[in-house]
């Protein structure tokens, strides 16, 4: 079965673009099309030759780059200067390496920000479950065991306790 | 006879067997560079200087532990990026912003002062994105780097970084829809 000539040549040129997909482009790599992917080149080319919204919608990309470049090339120009020999002080000691050449350096620069909030919920924690374990708060936690004695309701040490084994039959003890 | 500087590597690998003087070239060479964007990222030019200070002390420090595995360039920058992030904002500083400036000898004040409001504009709509898309942002478009490079800065992958300008930049075009009326 062949193929409509249009339906041949969109396939040859690439998927047709629309202005959604040339903004997003646009979001992502800057108006700068050298950056983009080229076979999106082509087809946001020919959106742009036929299509007078997607013409404004790439003008004002281009003009937001322009914004953001424009006010760092401004920000440069701010009359605060670092302080004279402001790095000239005495260095700390460097640290080596322990774990021998192999330790990424990806983990050097891990900033796990302030830890100090962690610390007391962990320090809370262990408090807790330490108070938990030496007292009584969680009665379920207690093994009570009952005699027959008045006072049955005492916790037993149950080491006292001696379990007679049964006289073996027809043995005379010695 | 001109020799060709040495390379940040190179330097670095110096500085990592104690050589202070390297390091201290280092520094000069990307204080600056650390201060401009230290500065954008968090609004305050005298902490912006003492971040910059701590990144290279850590540079420093950490040196014998470092390999290139990436550019001293994206390590340096995710360092400065998370002490920043880190760090507690202050309001986005003006642009062109100083006390006592000498008098604009060119012939079009007027002209300037439009160019500043819309400068400070920009500035502010920056500093009110999020963090990280503010911190995409300054670093693709004011410290032109790629997504690529920007993705090592933060930590990220590029298709996160690509996320984060994408939210970014929607953002910045409601807030400069004046701005970007052609």
């Amino acid at each position: 079965m062949t193929l409509p000539l249009f339906t041949v040549l969109e396939r040859l040129r690439g998927r047709p673009m629309n202005v959604p997909e040339l903004t997003r482009l646009t979001d992502t790599h800057g108006a700068d099309m050298t950056a983009w992917p080229a076979s999106r080149r082509r087809a946001a080319e020919r959106l742009l030759a036929t299509d007078p919204a997607a013409v404004g919608a790439f003008a004002r990309a281009r003009k937001l780059d322009t914004l953001l470049r424009q006010v760092a090339e401004a920000a440069e120009q701010s009359s605060f200067r670092p302080k004279a020999g402001a790095f000239g002080r005495a260095l700390p000691i460097q640290k080596h390496r322990w774990l021998g050449r192999w330790w990424p350096a990806e983990f050097l620069d891990l900033d796990f920000g302030p830890a100090w909030s962690r610390l007391a919920a962990l320090a809370a924690v262990a408090a807790l479950g330490f108070a938990v374990g030496l007292t009584d708060i969680i009665p379920s936690l207690t093994v009570q065991v009952t005699t027959n004695e008045p006072s049955s309701n005492s916790a037993v040490d149950l080491g006292a306790m001696v379990i007679e084994a049964d006289p073996l039959p027809g043995v005379r003890p010695l | 006879m001109g020799m060709e500087p040495d390379t940040d590597e190179e330097l670095m690998a110096r500085a990592a067997r104690g050589d202070e003087p390297s390091f201290r070239l280092l520094a000069r060479r990307y204080l600056p560079r650390g201060l401009g964007l230290a500065r954008r990222l968090i609004g305050n030019e005298a902490e912006a200087e003492e971040i910059v200070q701590e990144a290279l002390l850590r540079v420093w420090t950490n040196a014998p532990r470092w390999r290139p595995l990436a550019p001293f360039r994206s390590w340096y920058y995710r360092i400065v990026v998370n002490l920043c992030l880190n760090h507690r904002r202050h309001p986005p500083l003006a642009p062109l912003e100083s006390a006592g400036d000498p008098a604009d000898p060119r012939p079009d004040p007027c002209r300037e002062a439009e160019d500043r409001e819309r400068d400070r504009l920009v500035a502010a709509a920056i500093g009110a994105l999020p963090d990280r898309q503010r911190a995409a942002v300054i670093l693709v478009y004011q410290e032109g780097l790629s997504n690529a490079e920007t993705a090592a800065v933060l930590a990220t992958s590029v298709s996160a970084v690509e996320t984060l300008l994408v939210r970014a930049r929607t953002a910045l075009r409601r807030s400069l829809a004046a701005l970007l009326e052609i």
